[in-house]
């Protein structure tokens, strides 16, 4: 595709019809959990719209989130876009390597100044000066700053991106970090999720392809097209939870019959992401549906939010064990405490003596 | 610091800690002074005491006459507190949690009811300790405290579960924490009656039914 | 052995009442389309079903008389419900996986009508074919 054509002229290009424009639009809206009816002002865009560059780095990752990306609807959408997009490096995707991704790199950067998207999956390792993941002699902290300088916006992939994720949980060996404690100057979202709900990702680089700008986040600068809502919000076994019928066991009779899971440890209620109504695999389910509570793996340090199946009313500790050192503990200093009022009290009666008319008199 | 970080230390290390100031602080309060022991009665016994003890706990959980008003209200708001802390289902879970052991819970829409009219019985309270002259001139920083610390975890709680204070992460957050300085005040202020109000009526009843007195 | 299908698993029996909310805002759809002339479509993608709300809704608004295949990027069907003035879209890719679907509440849906731009194009394409035909005649 050529840079300098609208993305509505590559379609045209591609040989798609206009109804088949129109159907990518509606598509698409859908993908970006916007209205229907802003399929028009979609394909408005589209025809205003021109191929950005993009960089992706990946840092300290599983690469879930990229096998996730590419396990999204197979073609058509997800590949127009993605076709759409101009992915200029990209560790796991791209033919070159070596010296010759680096370049690549190094010129999408000079020649797209200030205009290139930069996509992050991972969490940056600060640690011992970020020794501990290293790309092509650079550090990725290096590589970050030197890559985001230049950028227009970063989009941070995954939870380790956008919080740390799995490295930053205790006791974080690596001194890992999210792209928002080191990046401060650009504009950032963050699409979390271990990993992100494949269309999300594709909604988010929908959005900022159609339209050339951030969607409207929330003060963890997620979207709120997909994040507004926590899976609570959405659940459809709501009716239990309100109703008070729970799941004791993982198949119990409550079990079978779909009660909600709320006793066996579901954080849908402090989870914000799309997964009740967008669902995964295509729409097919997701994990509350299939019998097990959400993990909350959109939300930072799920990993060291307690167990994934004690109810959110408990501790994330243990803490039957604190109670009983805190009984003895506690019995020890009361004893203790009692002991020396005791001591204080029988040395002040020692100390009493018959008090003589003299003394009387004495006393100022 | 975001509304899901607040909660997790909310739930976590901040509520380990106010469960053994709670738990260390109240039982070196009962100790200190069970330990303290008394001075030995040397008359002659003329009633007895333990049976006046025991009996001295019920008949002091009935007000003279002329105090209904204030029992009936400060009946409704610790029965309506004790309901809506031990009969909430996410409440026996956490006792589960801890001690191993659950009880059925009552219906959500129950709870709720009497969450209101504790809340409407607690501000009650307050209000009479306010308007009467007497009651304020006794008042000292500590009863107002002692009020809040009981009344916030009340009404976070109910806040929370309607999700009307905005996000659900943030006042879940905000109801541990009221809970969490509830658990850490507990053995430093008037509260620690929950516990010494049983010592002291039992001792108040045997004392006075060794003289003979009838209680 | 033991089978996946001897788990007894049973949905239990509740009121539909996903289905019922997104019927009353069909309702409340054509009320707007028969006063006003607005269109308006409903993102199927959007709503938490429960197991069985979707199939439930789906034979409960039926199909109508006409239907109709659009081959664009993959399949896309259409048809009018047993509704009139309800239509049920379901967009496909070319790996035949659904991508999106719509109920629109319309006369007709924009898919199915025949854009200003594409007409342009169409008396050069006919004149093409009565090029080829004359040709043909030409030639024999």
């Amino acid at each position: 595709m050529r840079r300098d054509e609208t993305l509505a002229a590559y379609l045209q290009r591609r040989g798609i019809s206009r109804r088949g424009f129109l159907k990518f639009c509606a598509a698409t809206a859908s993908l970006m959990a916007l209205p229907p009816g802003m399929a028009p002002t979609i394909a408005e865009a589209l025809g205003k719209a021109k191929r950005p560059s993009v960089i992706w780095l990946s840092f300290q990752e599983c690469t879930g989130c990229t096998e996730s990306l590419t396990r999204s609807h197979n073609p058509t959408l997800e590949s127009l876009i993605l076709d759409a997009i101009s992915l200029d490096y990209h560790h796991t995707l791209q033919a070159a390597a070596g010296s010759a991704a680096e370049e690549a790199r190094e010129h999408a950067m000079e020649q797209f100044k200030d205009q290139y998207l930069l996509i992050v999956d991972g969490s940056i390792p600060v640690k011992h000066n970020g020794v501990y993941s290293t790309i092509a002699g650079m550090t990725n902290l290096q590589m970050l700053e030197e890559t985001a300088r230049h950028a227009a916006a970063i989009v941070a992939v995954g939870t380790c991106a956008a919080y740390g994720g799995i490295p930053h949980a205790n006791p974080n060996p690596t001194g890992a970090v999210p792209v928002t404690e080191i990046i401060k100057d650009k504009p950032i979202i963050n699409v979390p999720g271990c990993p992100p709900i494949p269309v999300v990702i594709t909604g988010v680089l929908a959005h900022y392809l159609t339209f050339g700008t951030i969607p409207e986040l929330d003060d963890l600068h997620r979207p709120l097209a997909f994040y507004g809502d926590t899976i609570h919000d959405r659940c459809y076994r709501r009716t239990f939870y309100d109703q008070g019928k729970f799941a004791k066991t993982f198949d119990d009779e409550g079990a079978r019959n779909g009660w909600c899971l709320y006793e066996l440890g579901c954080k849908g209620p402090t989870t914000h992401n799309a997964c009740a109504t967008t669902k995964w695999n295509n729409s097919t389910s997701f994990p509350i549906e299939s019998g097990h509570g959400c993990l909350g793996c959109s939300e930072p340090d799920f990993w060291d939010a307690g167990s994934f199946y004690k109810p959110l009313s408990t501790s994330t500790t243990d803490l039957s064990d604190w109670a009983v050192g805190a009984v003895v503990a506690g019995a020890a200093a009361g004893v203790a405490a009692g002991l020396y009022h005791k001591v204080k009290k029988s040395s002040a009666v020692s100390r009493h003596h018959a008090v003589t008319v003299d003394e009387l008199e004495d006393k100022p | 610091m975001s509304a899901i970080e607040l909660l997790n230390w909310a739930r976590g290390p901040a509520l380990q800690v106010a469960v053994a100031i709670f738990i260390i602080g109240m039982i070196i309060r009962v100790l200190e002074v069970w330990l303290l022991g008394r001075k030995k009665d040397l008359s002659e016994a003329r009633g007895n005491a333990t049976a006046a003890g025991w009996r001295t706990i019920l008949t002091r959980s009935v007000p003279p006459p002329g105090m209904w008003s204030h029992l009936i209200v400060g009946y409704v708001f610790h029965i309506g507190f004790l309901i809506a802390l031990l009969f909430f289902v996410p409440h026996i879970l956490f006792f589960k949690d801890i001690f191993g052991i659950r009880w059925p819970g009552l219906p959500n829409g129950l709870i709720d009811a009497v969450t209101i009219i504790t809340l409407a019985a607690m501000a009650y309270t307050l209000f009479i300790r306010i308007s009467d002259p007497v009651r304020r001139m006794l008042s000292t920083f500590d009863d107002y405290f002692a009020w809040l610390v009981t009344f916030l975890p009340l009404l976070t709680g109910y806040l929370a579960f309607h999700r009307h204070a905005g996000d659900y992460t943030m006042m879940l957050a905000m109801h541990i924490m009221s809970v969490n300085l509830l658990l850490v005040a507990f053995p430093f202020t008037k509260l620690t009656h929950a516990v010494t109000l049983f010592l002291a009526r039992w001792y108040n009843g045997a004392i006075a039914g060794r003289k003979g007195v009838r209680v | 052995m033991n089978n996946l299908s001897d788990i007894a698993v049973s949905v239990e029996h509740r009121a539909p009442a996903q289905v019922l909310a997104v019927l009353t805002e069909i309702d409340a759809h054509l009320q707007a389309l028969a006063d006003l002339g607005t269109e308006s479509a409903i993102d199927l993608r959007s709503l938490p079903f429960f197991p069985g709300d979707y199939e439930l809704l789906k034979d409960l608004l039926g199909e109508g008389e006409l239907k109709a295949t659009l081959d664009s990027l993959g399949p896309t069907y259409i048809h009018e419900t047993r509704v009139p003035g309800v239509w049920w879209v379901t967009h496909f890719n070319e790996a035949e996986e659904k991508i999106a679907e719509f109920i629109e509440v319309t006369r007709l849906p924009a898919l199915l009508q025949t854009d200003a731009e594409s007409l342009q194009y169409a008396p050069a394409t006919l004149a093409e074919l009565i090029g080829q035909v004359k040709g043909e005649h030409d030639a024999s």
